[in-house]
């Protein structure tokens, strides 16, 4: 099997953790109109409980659900105490973005006050035995990773399509006033999608700390750029554009590396600012049109 | 408005402050009667474990010296200088340092990255330095201040180079990260496997502390090494070589003295396993000792002193080789009846060599003694013997290090006629 | 008073003269025409590697190599190095300029630009010939090295203070100027400035191009001062920083915003350094950020105009009763 073919491989295990996170950003970017950039410390403190409950013989899927409910508790407390006052004196977009990034330095900082600058490693070992899916060999933990990537993606589909509280953040996603004016509680479902979102962010966290293998208060941040450029990429608030984004920024991250490593993540970073700069709106574009046909 | 005059006040606050801080530390910091060992290394930012870990070294040998009865009688107290890991922090922190420190009489660190920024400025100050900086820079200096107890880079990575050869590996394979130990290792680790024949098939510098690094990883693997040689940071290593045990690539793998971080061995041991660890990992260190007198006296001071981590710092080469170079010095000062660097400082190399007639002392308090006694002495400490060459550069060889499950071990030393006879100087 | 707390001091005054150069440029910048320039940075270090470059010589002269490696050199004496430092940074803004200066929604804009920031680190340290790499470019004399080091350090000083005052004297300029007036239609309002007919993409670009000056003017006489300049001193989040000082401070006034160029840019890092160690030696490098964190959320709360809130213009018509134009946050 041809080193592309592999790289194209890993391309979709990097993509399982950017969409996972890339999907629970774009909603808050779609419901709040705000780029949540302390987003990744929640992932990061969701990911510590998690260490926490590991290390104490809770298993795996417990601490990944802990992890969850911990991401979903934060985000709301952030976007109620936070995000809404400020959002409804006003603020304008940059505003919001430096009060973010000033969240960011605060819980960054705050969580290494309190766990230290050390390493850590989740005390789990998951299989280490390679399987064979068609062509290329999968680990243990990659296929659990992506396992669990298009298990939420199945999830948010069934929940967007099929249930009441999905038709109702695709209204308030596609058009707010009008959806308010239809009767829509406008409020209670943007803490549902704050509450969902927040947990995308628990579990993303817990998946990335998962694959990296050791981590430290400083990983999740790194993080952040790339979840932007998939975000950004499918467009603001499209959950399904930020799926295949993350899909196209995982590859594209995946086979520069198999060029050049010291660029990996610069070609993500360079289709990030082209696609700001010339067509900010993504593949929004494209998935519309397609929605309309239908 | 009140409002905006009393916030204006802030501003004018904030600079009072600052002022007040200034004068105020002047009088205030360590008791009058105590002597302050600067500790000028990075305590926030990526590099903070570098800054405990030299802390640790200073406090190790204060507490020596204070068990003593001091130097000269007065207290030896660790005061911390942050650089944050960058030159545009560390001037001011030098500065500050310079002028506030109550009878500062030595700093510990500069290191890498900023040691170029600022040992300038305390040669000018005339201030004796035990540096961590390991740039080959440093390889001829010239100022009888600056002291270096970890040999240069550029000898490390050629003694990896070497040790690969002797093992009879033909194919090697680099990886080391952009954010500096691509830089350090790259032009002499090539330069020294040309010399040595021996073929790079792969030489990877990927960015530091990625999610993952799976296609790297297949890059490598592709190439075909007998070895790796290696030096990343500890979550890079995670990261990296559990995806290459999850490839079926893991090698023998060569280490810098990365490998003696504590955070570096638990990440590689929870990636590749111990059994693979203990039979494929070698790590080149400077020679060190770990069962002499010295070093005893130096894990015991470890121990005993306040705000130590012993744990993790026992065996590790900075904290060693900075509890010798300061109790070096404060030895100097006892000999030298003086606390000024300008004066004390030229007799501290002549305490390395050795000689007929020497007393050898392992700790501060049996080399106070024996000055006292009108002896001259030879100082064996935490890293064992060690010799300084005339750029007050520690000569020593390299040892071969293999782990035991819980601890690496010197297992052999790597030829210092083959890395003297590739190096370039 | 001691020499050496007299080079402390002086230090200071020359850290806090670059600060308040570098945050008028980003007020110019975001200030008064609100481009949210989080690339600012690069500028800077621009700046200060040119500087570095032109007074070191080049990399390999002759037999001695240097250990350093970049792409160019020269001997130039002092202060043509700072001249054309600052040269290149405007240079550099006309260059890309037009392609960043787009009618873009403002956080998208910032997020751009802070991933170009981003970008030029990682670049930097990939590539090691361009400037020296993670390394970076060190012992660069200082100027006027002969004398001793407190005469050199105060010499220094009143470099950066007409550095400061020449700064002073441009923005003043272009806050009194009628460019002045389309830069704050700019940041008000975009569309309706341009459909007013105003030079809004003139407008824009000549901040830009201002702004970005000064930052390389300021990185510049920060490298001449400390010999040394490596990518963890220019890393993305040292525009945060600015923002903040300069958010802080009062934006869109230049007293303010000088204000908040001592308190953020040297204020807070050196009064750290007074308080005593507890707890873990990195716990303090932590709590400061989360004292900066919290302290930027609590002015943008309670008094997002700063310190020193923004002037209210006055405009005096011949016959009429004046108008009063009030400049919100």
């Amino acid at each position: 099997m041809s080193l592309i073919e592999q790289g194209i491989g890993f391309g979709l295990i990097q993509a399982s953790i950017i969409a996972i996170a890339s999907v629970g950003f774009t909603m808050q970017f779609g419901i709040a109109n705000l780029l949540n950039l302390a987003f990744t410390e929640v992932m990061s403190l969701a990911g510590f409980v998690a260490y926490a409950t590991l290390s104490h013989s809770v298993n795996l899927w417990l601490s990944l659900i802990v992890a969850a409910c911990v991401g979903a508790v934060s985000s709301l407390a952030i976007s109620k105490l936070l995000y809404d006052p400020f959002r409804r004196r006003g603020a304008k977009p940059f505003t919001l973005v430096i009060v973010s990034l000033a969240l960011n330095l605060l819980l960054q900082n705050g969580i290494l006050a309190v766990v230290g600058p050390s390493f850590f490693t989740y005390p789990v070992t998951l299989g280490q035995e390679n399987i064979r899916v068609l062509h290329a060999r999968f680990s243990g933990d990659e296929l659990i990773i992506i396992g669990i990537a298009v298990g939420i993606m199945l999830a948010l589909h069934l929940l967007l399509r099929f249930t009441q509280i999905g038709r109702a953040m695709r209204a308030m996603s596609a058009n707010r006033d009008l959806a308010r004016s239809s009767g829509i509680p406008a409020a209670r479902v943007e803490a549902v999608v704050w509450a969902i979102s927040g947990a995308l962010a628990g579990i993303a966290g817990v998946v990335l700390f998962l694959n990296v293998s050791t981590f430290n208060p400083a990983t999740a941040s790194s993080f952040l750029v790339v979840i932007i450029a998939a975000a950004v990429l499918g467009g603001a608030g499209e959950v399904y554009g930020a799926m295949l984004a993350a899909v196209i920024v995982g590859e594209a991250i995946g086979i520069t590396s198999l060029w050049i490593p010291s660029y990996s993540t610069v070609s993500a970073f360079v289709l990030l600012v082209i696609v700001l700069m010339l067509r900010p709106e993504g593949v929004r574009g494209i998935l519309n049109l397609s929605r309309e046909a239908a | 408005m009140k409002l905006r005059k009393c916030l204006g006040g802030v501003a004018i606050l904030g600079v009072g402050v600052l002022i007040a801080g200034v004068a105020g530390a002047g009088l205030a910091g360590a008791s009058s009667g105590s002597v302050t060992f600067g500790v000028l290394m990075p305590f926030s930012g990526a590099s903070a474990p570098d800054g405990v870990q030299t802390l640790n070294g200073c406090l190790a040998a204060s507490y020596g010296i204070d068990k003593a009865g001091g130097i000269l009688g007065h207290q030896a107290v660790c005061k911390q200088y942050d650089t944050r890991s960058d030159p545009v922090d560390t001037v001011p922190a030098a500065r500050q340092m310079l002028s506030t420190a109550s009878n500062l009489v030595a700093v510990y660190g500069p290191d890498s990255g900023v040691a170029t920024a600022v040992t300038p400025l305390l040669e000018r100050n005339q201030m004796t330095m035990c540096s961590v900086a390991g740039d080959p820079f440093y390889d001829h200096q010239k100022s009888q201040y600056f002291y270096r107890f970890q040999p240069s880079d550029d000898l490390a990575a050629e003694a990896e180079v070497v040790e690969a050869k002797t093992k009879g590996f033909h194919k090697i394979a680099f990886v080391f990260t952009t954010d500096g130990s691509a830089q350090t290792n790259d032009p002499p680790m090539t330069r020294a496997a040309h010399l040595l024949h021996l073929d790079i098939v792969a030489n990877q510098q990927i960015l530091a502390d990625q999610s993952s690094y799976r296609s790297e990883v297949a890059q490598l693997q592709a190439s075909h090494p007998q070895a790796i040689i290696t030096e990343t940071d500890p979550q890079t290593t995670g990261t990296y070589f559990s995806e290459l045990q999850q490839a079926g690539g893991v090698v023998p793998i060569i280490v810098t003295a990365e490998a003696s971080y504590p955070a570096w061995q638990k990440a590689m041991k929870q990636a590749i396993g111990q059994k693979k660890m203990k039979s494929l990992v070698t790590s080149i260190w400077p020679v060190s000792d770990s069962t002499g007198p010295g070093w005893k006296s130096y894990v015991h001071f470890l121990k005993s002193a306040r705000g130590t981590d012993p744990k993790e710092f026992q065996s590790t080469l900075w904290a060693e080789s900075e509890y010798d170079c300061g109790t070096l010095l404060a030895l100097g000062m006892v000999k030298a009846h003086s606390l000024t660097p300008s004066v004390y400082n030229k007799d501290v190399p002549s305490f390395l060599q050795p000689g007929s007639g020497k007393t050898l002392v392992h700790t501060f308090a049996e080399g106070v003694a024996a000055l006292k006694a009108g002896k001259s002495i030879r100082y064996v400490g935490g890293l064992g013997p060690i010799t300084i060459n005339k750029y007050h550069n520690v000569n020593t060889p390299f040892a071969i290090e293999r782990w035991t499950g819980s601890t690496f071990v010197q297992k052999g030393f790597v030829s210092a006629k083959q890395i003297a006879a590739i190096a370039l100087h | 008073m001691s020499s050496g707390l007299s080079i402390y001091i002086a230090t200071l005054f020359v850290y806090a003269g670059v600060s308040i150069i570098a945050c008028w440029g980003l007020d110019l910048q975001y200030g008064s025409t609100g481009i949210p320039n989080f690339a600012y940075i690069i500028f800077q270090a621009i700046g200060a590697y040119v500087a570095a470059m032109l007074t070191l010589g080049p990399a390999k002269h002759g037999s001695v190599i240097t250990y350093q490696q970049y792409l160019f050199g020269a001997r130039l004496p002092y202060p043509l190095p700072i001249l054309l430092a600052t040269f290149a940074g405007a240079a550099l803004s006309v260059v890309v300029g037009p392609f960043l200066l787009r009618r873009l929604r403002e956080d998208y804009l910032a997020i751009a630009m802070l991933v170009l920031s981003l970008i030029a680190t990682v670049v930097t340290e990939a590539d090691v010939g361009l400037v020296n790499g993670t390394t970076g470019i060190f012992n660069v004399p200082e100027p006027f090295g002969s004398l001793s080091p407190a005469t050199q350090s105060w010499i220094y000083v009143g470099t950066v203070a007409i550095g400061v005052l020449i700064c002073a004297a441009v923005v003043r300029r272009i806050v009194h100027s009628p460019l002045d007036r389309v830069l704050r239609s700019v940041r008000e309002n975009e569309v309706a400035a341009s459909s007013l007919g105003k030079n809004v993409r003139g407008a824009k670009l000549a901040t830009f191009i201002a702004g970005n000056t000064m930052a390389a003017f300021s990185g510049a006489l920060l490298i001449e001062f400390i010999g040394a300049w490596a990518p963890s001193g220019w890393e993305y989040a040292e525009t945060f920083v600015y923002f903040s000082a300069v958010i802080i401070g009062g934006r869109g006034r230049r007293g303010g915003v000088a204000v908040g160029a001592v308190i953020l840019g040297v204020g807070i890092s050196e009064a750290v350094r007074y308080l005593p160690t507890f707890g873990d030696p990195s716990l303090v490098g932590a709590v400061q950020f989360m004292f900066i964190g919290a302290l930027i959320i609590a002015f943008l709360w309670w008094r997002p105009e700063g310190i020193l809130p923004e002037r209210k213009r006055v405009f005096r018509l011949p016959d009429e009763a004046p108008l009063v134009e009030v400049e919100s946050a």
